[in-house]
């Protein structure tokens, strides 16, 4: 399984939209369907960072590890 | 990747260089400059339809010569819109000029400016769906040309990486 990325799920705990997330984070739509979706190659810090701050929210909240 | 050199567009330019010298060291005869004018014509009307969706087919058809190219293809796991949306956005960040663009066929076409080894190519990027992978097909076509010198191997190489990397979010 590997990285799982939970940002669906945190977004919907904060009841937050795409766009809303993509306005507050400065990210474009497209890449934060892509990593909503699982299917980004990597994730920089700043991202992380910038996400983090915009749901409130810890790393580990978005990124899970499964065996 | 799938470039090949166009030996029959080499051998044809090769043979009319010598008909045009053949013609200019004797009489100049109306008989040896045809084929030549015939290419030149050709070459004309492949840059006047170049911004038309249209010109791929002429660029691709088998009997056309006058034409170098390199294909490369991206494999990935992406829905296919989501993949064309990202195609589009990553083509406008690098300033490039997009001459046609369509959702419904998700075909990108882009064309590069004129450069010292090239009258500007073409690039065709290609959203295909395969099951549950989509491939992302980028074809540079340099019309009229039959030698890129490398151009299109350097282009497709290049949108390869950048499409590659952006996928680091």
């Amino acid at each position: 399984m590997g990285i799982i990325v939970n940002l669906d799920v945190v977004m919907a705990q904060r009841k937050m939209m795409l766009k809303d997330l993509s306005k507050k984070t400065g990210i474009s739509n497209v890449n934060l369907s892509i990593l909503k979706q699982g299917k980004a190659k990597a994730i920089r810090f700043s991202t992380l960072e910038v996400i983090c701050e915009a749901l409130d929210c810890q790393p580990g909240d978005i990124l899970s590890f499964e065996k | 990747m799938k470039s090949k050199i166009n030996y029959i567009g080499i051998a044809v330019v090769l043979i009319g260089l010598i008909l045009v010298l053949k013609a200019l060291g004797g009489a100049i005869s109306l008989y040896w400059l045809i084929p030549v004018f015939s290419l030149s014509i050709f070459n004309i009307y492949q840059s006047a339809i170049s911004d038309d969706k249209y010109a791929r087919k002429v660029y691709n058809h088998r009997l056309n010569f006058m034409v170098s190219k390199s294909v490369e293809t991206v494999h990935t796991e992406i829905e296919p819109d989501l993949l064309f949306d990202k195609v589009v956005e990553e083509i406008r960040k690098s300033k490039l000029r997009i001459s046609y663009a369509s959702r419904k066929e998700r075909l990108v076409v882009i064309s590069t400016p004129m450069s010292l080894r090239s009258w500007g190519e073409r690039i065709y990027f290609e959203v295909v769906e395969k099951g549950k992978n989509t491939d992302l097909i980028i074809e540079s076509i340099a019309p009229g040309q039959v030698i890129s010198y490398g151009k299109n191997k350097e282009n497709t190489k290049k949108l390869i990486q950048h499409i590659e990397d952006s996928f680091t979010i």
